[in-house]
């Protein structure tokens, strides 16, 4: 007297699933596979491998090549440029995205105008902006000097002078950031209880206190958010550096991106821009759960 | 002193919220705007509070004008329909917010905390975030915030209608009970009758951002000022018969399409006085019995109706009657022996009669 086995084999209830599901995942599967992480493999692969002045040939030198990254001057260099823009332009398109949105939050006729003018930065492109740049920031014919001069602030050759350049490109960056970061603060504030306001100002909350115990702790999964892809978008920034300076003057800008693009492309060392792309994906990686774990701790979710 | 409204009115663009609003509160007194929703009872609240502005007119807290003054400055607390928690707060700090803000001592803020929260029961659940507790221990932390700070008066906005039936019974007596030991004027906001009739020293009836009738529950049950105090007090409401009055030698009546009533001495008089052909009769569902069952007592009206709907509560029964067509409802004691779709003769009782104008829609009296 076998029962069960007389009864038709079932399939599990997980595989019953994951076959329902699998035509929905498929198409975005493959293009992940195809475009991240067949490049990803590949790139970890190539990054064991030296390759010749012509790109060619790739001999295996294991993990020699990942060491060299780690310890070689010129990585560090870039690495320590990036941190650098990444905390500019973090810091300038929140706080500048923050200020923004706390302006055009509340209900004003018209408002609907300078909601659209803080925000259209998101729907420019990486090469329009900076070209725009490029002329703002041109010293004989460009605006900010122009500006500047007016108010008896000497002229800076923004582009050329190795002190300007990466605070010139990082505020090229946050106007471009700017948008967005405008945008998804906007939406939290709009979140926010207006009966939360109403309750602290009958507590007697003036509009620094409201500020301080309403908005901000109400806000703070919004900014952790902009934040952190803030840090992503600095690691990963090419464009405007191409176009506005080239990695230069004197590597003043050279991010890792840039060096990236460097070794593989204009030194056809792809075996070496392998191992720094892999390199610049831990870094990204272990910064994220670094904000995330932070988040844990001083971000609040209702 | 209390609070007091002169004159304040209400224009959201086109629409009148608060038209011409007076309304006094004695000291220690607790008075409820009772009203529908769209009454204006939330905008009463919300200019006394000075969350809003008033179109015209000026509020009094304790005697003094505060119409110009911002929130902070009225030294006002008020306990939100959603209790608007300070989410990332502990409870500790949400209490302890108002003190704060207004730069109370550390030992003494830490004192007034605790006591308020012993007050209210809350004791332990101090360090925990509002995510952490049950709706009825949110409502009890807002009250502790309300009550901490002492103020001259509590707003309260519907403060019990997010918690279940039976909590809010129980919140209820806590209510009246923590206004007994604080003695502070307190404006209660609600639509629920039963708050009002139960809380309210006095409660104020509101309709289309009008002041209908102000008056203590029994005062307001059984001397509804106008049609629309009748209507809306009580449950089951109350019902009505329009008919022309006619005055003869046997008396007055009210000769309705359904029913004739016959008016006792006090109400002819009344009736008398009034210059309307036509009054409208209104009588509470307990008004109505089975004529078999009280044969013995002297009756306004008798009729034949049929028993539509038997609905038993257990201590009673809201028969709902079909008279030539059209339904009302009598509330039987539950031993009474009524069945579904009989034809019983019922009476009303005489001196339950009320009166109407129905041009004014005043009770006349």
């Amino acid at each position: 007297m076998t029962v069960a086995a007389a009864r038709p084999r079932r399939r599990s209830p997980w595989l019953r699933q994951s076959l329902a599901a699998a035509p929905f995942v498929l198409p975005s599967l493959a293009l992940f596979c195809v475009f991240v992480f067949y490049p990803l493999v590949r790139s970890i692969w190539l990054g064991f491998h030296a390759t010749d002045p012509f790109g060619r040939r790739e001999v295996w030198v294991g993990i020699d090549q990942y060491r060299d990254v780690l310890t070689s001057s010129d990585f560090r260099h870039s690495l320590i440029v990036t941190g650098q823009f990444a905390l500019y332009t973090v810091i300038g398109s929140t706080g500048l995205g923050l200020y923004l949105a706390l302006l055009v939050h509340r209900r004003l006729p018209g408002i609907i105008l300078f909601r659209t003018v803080f925000t259209s930065t998101v729907a420019s492109s990486v090469a329009v902006s900076s070209v725009m740049w490029l002329l703002l920031l041109n010293p004989g014919v460009g605006v900010l000097n122009y500006v500047l001069g007016q108010g008896g602030v000497p002229a800076a050759n923004w582009l050329t002078d190795p002190k300007w350049a990466l605070p010139a490109i990082a505020m090229t960056t946050v106007w471009m950031n700017v948008g967005l970061a405008t945008i998804v603060i906007l939406a939290g504030l709009q979140n926010i209880p207006e009966e939360l306001y109403e309750s602290a100002r009958v507590d007697g909350a003036g509009p620094w206190s409201q500020f301080v115990h309403v908005t901000l702790p109400a806000l703070s999964p919004t900014l952790l958010f902009v934040s952190t892809v803030g840090v992503i978008f600095a690691f990963q920034s090419f464009g405007q550096i191409d176009i506005l300076t080239k990695g230069g003057p004197l590597d003043s800008t050279t991010v890792i991106v840039y060096s990236i693009y460097r070794e593989a492309f204009l030194h056809y060392n792809v075996g070496l821009a392998s191992a720094q792309a892999v390199v610049l994906f831990v870094i990204v990686l272990l910064l994220t759960m670094v904000q995330f774990i932070a988040a844990q701790r001083w971000v609040f979710y209702r | 002193m209390g609070v007091r409204f002169d004159q304040v009115s209400k224009r959201f663009g086109d629409v009148i919220a608060l038209a011409d609003f007076s309304l006094e509160v004695e000291d220690g007194e607790f008075m409820v705007l009772l009203g529908p929703s769209g009454c204006g009872k939330t905008t009463a609240l919300r200019i006394l509070a000075g969350l809003e502005e008033p179109s015209g007119g000026d509020v009094y807290i304790d005697g003094r004008d505060v119409t110009d003054l911002a929130p902070q400055d009225r030294d006002i607390a008020m306990v939100f329909q959603n209790y608007a928690l300070y989410p990332h707060m502990s409870v500790y700090d949400n209490i302890a917010f108002g003190l704060r803000m207004r730069h109370i001592p550390r030992h003494e803020l830490d004192s007034l905390v605790r006591e308020a929260a012993a007050m209210l029961g809350l004791q332990d659940l101090l360090k925990r975030r509002p995510g952490q507790l049950s709706g009825g221990q949110r409502q009890r932390v807002a009250l502790g915030r309300a009550i901490v700070r002492r103020p001259k008066a509590f707003l309260m906005d519907e403060p019990l209608s997010n918690l279940d039936a039976k909590l809010r019974a129980q919140t209820r007596i806590e209510l009246i009970r923590l206004h007994r030991t604080l003695q502070t004027t307190a404006v209660y906001v609600t639509h629920d009758q039963i708050e009002a009739m139960t809380m309210g020293q006095r409660i104020a009836v509101m309709d289309g951002g009008m002041l209908q009738q102000v008056g203590s529950p029994q005062d307001i049950y059984e001397r509804p000022a106008n049609l629309f105090v009748a209507e809306f007090i009580g449950t089951p409401a109350m019902s009505f018969f329009r008919g022309p009055l006619r005055d003869s030698a046997a008396g007055v009546t009210v000769d309705t399409p359904l029913i004739s009533f016959a008016l006792d001495p006090a109400q002819a008089s009344v009736a008398r006085t009034t210059s309307a052909a036509e009054v409208v009769v209104g009588v509470r569902p307990e008004h109505i019995e089975l004529a078999v069952e009280h044969a013995d007592r002297a009756a306004a009206a008798r009729f034949d109706a049929q028993v539509d709907v038997v609905e038993l509560l257990g201590n009673e029964i809201h028969a709902t009657l079909l008279i030539d067509g059209r339904s009302i409802v009598c509330r039987l004691d539950a031993d009474q022996v009524v069945r579904q779709g009989a034809t019983e003769r019922f009476q009303i009782a005489p001196p339950h009669l009320l009166l109407f104008d129905p041009a004014t829609s005043r009770r006349l009296e």
